[in-house]
């Protein structure tokens, strides 16, 4: 051990050693970066690492790092498994850790605690089980963050709904009626679901949260809005709520609570909805023109029938994913123009088979004809939007996202053609394919476990058929003549649907100097095979090709 | 620089600032390069940098680092103006991914340098409050412990274990939550 200690101590007078000879505020900010879990265990290394705990700015716990994931001590038990009465639940150890740690962060006297800039706490094993207990120290921790915090610069990410999929709706080609894992019965679920949280685990959000003049990011999940009759919120420029639940004390009439939250944020550039507006709690959305959003991304809010964008002058970035959005669904006050990535992300079905399904993903799309990057994904790759009038000028990077079924041969060629046709400055092309569609009905209501991983793998297997003839169309499309630098294969399964999309997309692409392609699980015989398929097919022999 | 010639190339060489490392070496860059840095942006607002801006804590061979950092994201500050404190800015960057994916090849080809100069940078970055800088390189330093036991860190930063095993159990007690 003596010998160790010289031998290192000597070691330590070299370069080497310059870590623990930072300042605090560098190896704060350096334990920042980690999960504060780790982050406390650093208080070991030795004498000068004691206290470095207090000058982090950024404290992020997350339920599912140890020793939390561990849940609840076995003597606990008893109450938490008592369904009789919630309230008398036990907190869990991500409950007491959060508390002592920021208490330990004052262990070095009044002035010792770095200001706190950032503070992460997410339920993502077991999710909040409710207990006056747990509320209460929640509670705590958010007047903690606003009495200690840096300046005007506060971000607060509290997540609470135990780290589930924002929807369940998957992907579907047509299926069968009574195949369909989705819909209706599904969103039933949710609903039910949301009736059980709310009577019995609902967090609601402390109403001092929404005067916070520092409040620069806020993130809540899993949480109920109760909110003050004022709202005062002059800094708060990201807004990131996911299935929130309107408080048990609603306010009355008018507004919903999110409405309210939006309407209240003068200084709003980035809103992410997730989730929210369940049961017709949120079916309009009005971004006031005050905020000049930058960013705006809708995600599953199934009910959202109607968006108002006040002002759109600032506009750089949407996203959206849902079902197939009715003409009316977005108004965007102010130009559009600055809009230069759009995702759009259609569950169920996407637009397929219905003429007015496409009519409505056509209009919905027009409003983004300025956008330097689309990604879209759908059931069926590439559906639907070739077959109206519209065009996207500025378009160089394509990514879209779908299934290939086996039957499809070569509608998905005609698909692709009609889209490339409308982005005559198209340089990148991305094709990512989802498995073919596995009709697991889902009865439990449980989120996704490892059945469902392990299906999503047995769909997703590499296939080669030698035999099988690819002709495809020799076609002139001048971006894919001129200006396609780029095409990527994400999920290549070698079906044939795919093969003869590939080889259309590179024997028409002469300029194409990178080629990327990533198989889907599979023995490295058929990899090889469909790897030299690939390179036979590029015409610029030059080009960069890269398969993994 | 040297030539003289028209008032638009004045007007540029005015906007120019030198700096000068510890060993005495003289760097010449652009305004908006050396305001990436808090301290120089103050040393520039306070009018004290005439006759050039002494670094006595950095060495040419890291101010030669910093400034090629500075270079590269000056272009992406003045892009993003007025919004220099902001940590949600990353959100909006994205919009701009060819252009951040062209900087974070930057910052990862940037960042393959021995651990002694890593910590000079992070030494510098801290000094000259450059936030960017400062991130990046602590989070390479945060990634590399990630994940690994005390025992483990202790190895690969040669940090020698002081501690009494009596201060030790304390630690373990004060920060209990966080052992299993």
């Amino acid at each position: 051990m003596d010998a160790d200690d010289s031998n290192n101590a000597a070691h330590a007078a070299g370069s080497d050693a310059r870590l623990s000879r930072l300042d605090d505020a560098a190896l704060g900010h350096i334990l920042s970066f980690l999960p504060a879990v780790e982050a406390a265990r650093a208080a070991t290394l030795s004498r000068r690492w004691r206290h470095v705990f207090a000058a982090m700015h950024t404290l992020s716990f997350r339920e599912s790092d140890r020793p939390f994931s561990m849940g609840y001590r076995w003597f606990e038990l008893c109450s938490y498994c008592d369904p009789g009465d919630p309230d008398r639940v036990r907190p869990p150890r991500l409950v007491s850790g959060v508390g002592a740690a920021l208490l330990g962060r004052h262990r070095g006297g009044p002035h010792a605690a770095a200001a706190l800039r950032v503070l992460r706490v997410a339920f993502d094993e077991y999710g909040f089980k409710g207990g006056d207990e747990a509320r209460n120290a929640v509670d705590g921790w958010l007047s903690y963050a606003a009495a200690y915090r840096a300046g005007g610069n506060l971000e607060i990410d509290l997540r609470l709904d135990g780290g589930e999929p924002i929807c369940k709706r998957a992907y579907s080609l047509l299926l069968p009626p009574g195949l369909d894992g989705g819909g209706e019965q599904e969103q039933e679920r949710c609903r039910r679901r949301g009736l059980h949280r709310r009577i019995y685990r609902i967090y609601i959000a402390p109403k001092s949260l929404f005067s916070c003049a520092a409040l620069r990011s806020l993130r809540l999940a899993g949480c109920g809005l109760d909110l003050p009759s004022t709202i005062a919120l002059p800094s708060l420029e990201t807004l990131h709520l996911t299935r929130i639940t309107e408080g048990s004390r609603t306010t009355g009439g008018g507004a919903t609570a999110v409405q309210r939250l939006v309407s209240a944020c003068p200084r709003l550039a980035d809103l992410t909805l997730e989730a929210c507006g369940g049961g017709g709690n949120l079916t309009v959305l009005s971004v006031p023109g005050t905020a000049r959003l930058r960013r705006l991304a809708l995600r599953c809010c199934h009910d959202l029938a109607a968006v108002n964008v006040g002002d759109s002058s600032e506009l750089r970035a949407f996203e959206y994913r849902g079902g197939v959005p009715k003409p009316t669904f977005l108004t965007m006050h102010g130009s559009a123009r600055k809009i230069s990535f759009c995702t759009i992300d259609l569950c169920d079905q996407g637009p397929a088979g219905t003429p007015e399904l496409i009519s409505n993903l056509l209009h919905f799309i027009r409003l983004f004809a300025g956008v330097e990057r689309v990604h879209l994904t759908s059931a069926r790759l590439g559906c639907g939007i070739g077959r109206g009038a519209f065009s996207f000028p500025a378009l160089r990077k394509l990514e879209l996202t779908g299934m290939l079924p086996e039957d499809d041969d070569t509608a998905s060629i005609t698909a692709v053609t009609r889209i490339l046709e409308r982005t005559p400055s198209l340089e990148t092309l991305s094709l990512f394919f989802l498995p073919d569609p596995y009709p697991v009905v889902d009865t439990t209501g449980s989120y996704m476990t490892v059945d469902d991983e392990e299906a999503i793998h047995a769909a997703h297997e590499l296939r080669y058929d030698q035999h099988v003839a690819l002709t495809v169309p020799d076609v002139d499309i001048p971006c894919l003549r001129e200006r396609m630098r780029e095409i990527n294969f994400v999920h290549y399964q070698g079906a044939m649907a795919q093969r003869m999309l590939a080889k259309f997309l590179l024997r028409n692409a002469p300029v194409v100097d990178e080629v990327w392609c990533e198989f889907a699980r599979g023995p490295l015989s058929i990899q090889t095979k469909l790897m030299g398929e690939i390179k036979g097919w590029v015409l610029n022999k030059s080009a960069k090709m890269m398969f993994c | 620089m040297a030539s003289a010639g028209s008032g638009d190339e004045k007007a540029a060489a005015a906007a120019m600032i030198t700096l000068i490392s510890s060993d005495n070496e003289k760097f010449e860059v652009t305004e908006a390069t050396a305001t990436l840095s808090q301290t120089i942006r103050h040393m520039i607002e306070d009018g004290c940098t005439d006759g050039g801006v002494p670094l006595p804590n950095v060495t040419s061979k890291i101010l030669a680092r910093v400034i090629e950092y500075c270079k590269k994201h000056a272009t992406a500050a003045a892009g993003e103006e007025g919004s220099s404190s902001s940590f949600s800015d990353a959100a909006f960057l994205e919009v701009d991914r060819a252009f951040l994916e062209e900087l974070e090849e930057f910052d990862d080809a940037f960042l393959e340098v021995d651990r002694a100069t890593l910590f000079d940078l992070i030494l510098a970055a801290n000094y000259l409050d450059i936030k960017g800088l400062l991130n990046l390189t602590c989070q390479k330093v945060a990634d590399s412990v990630k994940g690994k036991t005390p025992e483990q860190i202790r190895e690969m930063y040669n940090i020698v274990n002081d501690l009494t095993p009596e201060e030790e159990a304390e630690i373990r007690r004060e920060t209990q939550w966080a052992f299993e």
